[in-house]
């Protein structure tokens, strides 16, 4: 511990000059601003998402409607509400408010206004996001994707005259097209019968070769 | 151009280009406001010249991020306040109450600002009184009467809103008039 002034600046200045005490490269700095930056909008993103849900989910399960009810509705209530998209909002509403407190904006401006006004903006995306129906839309791609797509697994017999099919334990698939990574290894099996395991989408077959087998007849 | 006249903030710049003798001329003009400001919050001699210390090793390892278009002195001052709060904390003095809720006065009171004579005789009051107020009140009073910083840069310096500001000291020299009262030294205002 210095005693006077010049034995704190000689202490200091002997510890910088011997290259002991040594300034943290800018560039950590700028990638820390440029990060903090990033977080808001990823904060803001998220609070969006989590509030299209919270919407989306009042629509479907309606779980105001249990409180009419009274005694047991509340119980239904309960278990419909979404407290666990409620619970997230919060959070990642107070990790917003750590990662923009230290920006001068935030202390030196109205705080509570500055909040009210990121809370209505998050709300009011969250909820014209559910009203327009993208929630529906992204359901019915998932569905239309899933339906599309029939696992197989079974067994498979190339012809050698450019003939291909596929038999699986359940179906018979006649196919003009499938896709496979490893041709050469491919035309080795014509004729052979080998185990598969593969998705047919869109009528392509992708394959997996899981063992050659002389079980299938 | 002698070294003297130069801004802190030429001073930082050149530092920031790698003129590390330069970091002493920064030392010689902060350490004794810093041991002042220090020494009245934590009301300790023994710590303060050892968070002065930290404090000047923080502000140099940091040096790059400072932004020249801010003033520096807000800055270091930041720092010391920061290194301050830290031991307090560790140390534990019990006046540690930053956690008060001050939002419902966001609007700055312009009759705040006070005339001169009014702040010399505050100043030679608040000698009497600071240690016994809590640190945040202690904090704003002494950055405003003992380190003569204005109310924005205070509000640089503890990040709070100027308004903010104006209630710690509002409140502060009303908690002093009380402690002056209670003591029987009198209070001229």
């Amino acid at each position: 511990m210095p005693n006077n002034k010049n034995s704190l600046k000689d202490n200091l200045m002997n510890k910088i000059e011997s290259g002991k005490i040594k300034p943290i490269p800018g560039i950590v700095f700028s990638i820390k601003d440029v990060l903090a930056v990033a977080l808001v909008g990823v904060f803001i993103i998220l609070g969006v998402i989590l509030i299209n849900f919270l919407f989306h989910e009042f629509r479907f399960q309606q779980p105001f409607q249990y409180l009419l009810f009274e005694g047991n509705g509340i119980v239904h209530f309960l278990q419909k509400f979404p407290f666990v998209c409620l619970f997230l909002g919060g959070f990642v509403l107070l990790l917003f408010m750590l990662d923009v407190k230290g920006m001068a904006f935030y202390y030196k401006g109205n705080r509570i206004l500055f909040l009210a006004l990121v809370s209505v903006a998050i709300v009011s995306v969250g909820f014209a996001i559910d009203y327009v129906g993208v929630n529906e839309l992204y359901e019915d791609t998932l569905q239309n994707k899933a339906s599309n797509e029939v696992v197989v697994t079974g067994y498979i017999r190339l012809g050698d005259g450019g003939q291909k099919f596929l038999l699986t334990s359940k179906d018979t698939y006649s196919l003009s097209t499938f896709n496979y990574t490893n041709l050469s290894q491919l035309e080795s099996l014509i004729n052979k019968c080998v185990i598969v395991h593969g998705v047919v989408q869109n009528k392509i077959l992708d394959l997996e070769l899981i063992n050659s087998s002389s079980f299938c007849k | 151009m002698p070294i003297e006249t130069v801004t802190d903030e030429n001073l930082v710049k050149n530092i920031q280009k790698g003129e590390k003798s330069l970091y002493s001329e920064l030392i010689v003009r902060y350490q004794d406001k810093l041991l002042r400001y220090v020494r009245y919050l934590t009301n300790s001699s023994e710590y303060s010249d050892d968070i002065v210390q930290e404090s000047f090793i923080k502000v140099y390892k940091n040096i790059n991020s400072f932004k020249t278009e801010m003033k520096f002195s807000s800055w270091i001052y930041r720092i010391a306040h920061n290194e301050t709060i830290n031991r307090v904390k560790k140390i534990n003095f019990g006046f540690l109450s930053f956690g008060d809720d001050l939002s419902e006065d966001l609007f700055p009171d312009s009759s705040n600002i006070e005339a001169d004579y009014e702040k010399e005789e505050t100043v030679k009051k608040i000698d009497f009184t600071l240690d016994k107020l809590p640190l945040k009140y202690r904090d704003a009073l002494t950055l405003y009467y003992i380190e003569d910083k204005s109310y924005e840069e205070i509000s640089d310096i503890l990040r709070i809103s100027v308004g903010t500001v104006g209630t710690l000291i509002r409140r502060g020299k009303k908690k002093m008039k009380d402690l002056l009262i209670k003591e029987g030294i009198g209070y001229a205002k």
